[in-house]
């Protein structure tokens, strides 16, 4: 690990070898599963914040909405795409990837841009069978990450030091 | 209390006072000396110490990483920790899977 003294490292010593390194199929699979709990958390949320709006406008004649499923697949993926570009511009790791210690760079380690990752983030909820590829790939790579030229890594510090990703 | 016909001699007692002149004269000399010598006492020895050294050496015995983990919360707890190393011992053992089986194709 590159960036700071090896003794003043926050990364517990065990983890040290692989940061910077890129990601695993089990990593990923086991932070996309979270995000997808978040994801559920997010529309759960809001389907509640619409029914209290119109429990207030009308308790009387008031029922839990009906979204049909269309409108519910469809707010899905847009709130699913803003959340992912949101997480990756700004911190480079969602929920998932915060707790199993994952970020999402480019090629060559830095942050992913907007346009980019919101195109990674449309072809991870049309596509997210993709993220299995990782198993396969001997570069660890996702069919996303081969498209976008992306990559996810071992990251457990608070702070991203913008090293290209490496294999192992 | 003493009678005045019982109070100790004059002299005895110009000897008691010239007595304590003497022993506050010493003290305030000894304050003195004590307050000139100490700091160049101090710079001495602290010249003579390796300070990065000693740093070092209290770092290495306090465990800083392990501190700074424990006071930033930026970073695994205990058990986020044993998650992401069953995690990243899982990611080896099926890289190890496919990376055999890929040796084990045959080339065309």
């Amino acid at each position: 690990m590159t960036g700071e003294a090896a003794w003043l490292s926050s990364v517990p010593e065990e983890a040290r070898a692989y940061q910077g390194h890129r990601a695993g199929v089990v990593s990923r699979v086991l932070a996309a599963a979270i995000d997808l709990v978040v994801l559920f958390v997010l529309l759960g949320g809001a389907y509640f914040g619409l029914a209290g709006l119109l429990f207030v406008i009308d308790p009387v004649s008031f029922r839990f909405p009906a979204i049909p499923r269309a409108v519910i697949l469809i707010a899905g993926g847009l709130v699913l795409v803003g959340y992912l570009t949101e997480c990756w511009t700004t911190t480079g790791r969602t929920v998932g990837d915060r707790v199993l210690g994952l970020r999402v760079v480019d090629n060559r380690g830095r942050k992913l841009k907007h346009g980019r990752a919101a195109l990674r983030a449309l072809f991870c909820a049309v596509f997210p069978i993709g993220l299995l590829w990782t198993a396969c790939s001997a570069d660890r790579r996702s069919v996303q990450d081969l498209v976008m030229r992306t990559a996810v890594i071992y990251d457990w510090g608070p702070h991203h030091h913008g090293d290209a990703p490496s294999r192992r | 209390m003493l009678r005045p016909e019982k109070w100790p001699s004059k002299r005895l007692r110009l000897l008691a006072e010239i007595g304590f002149r003497q022993r506050r004269a010493a003290l305030e000399e000894a304050v003195r000396l004590y307050r000139k010598v100490t700091p160049a006492v101090i710079t001495d020895v602290l010249a003579q110490l390796d300070l990065g050294r000693i740093a070092q050496d209290v770092i290495d015995e306090i465990d800083l990483p392990e501190l700074i983990r424990a006071s930033t919360g930026s970073v695994a707890s205990e058990s986020m920790r044993d998650v992401r190393m069953q995690a990243i011992e899982a990611d080896e053992t099926v890289s190890r899977w496919f990376g055999r089986a890929r040796r084990s194709r045959p080339v065309a």
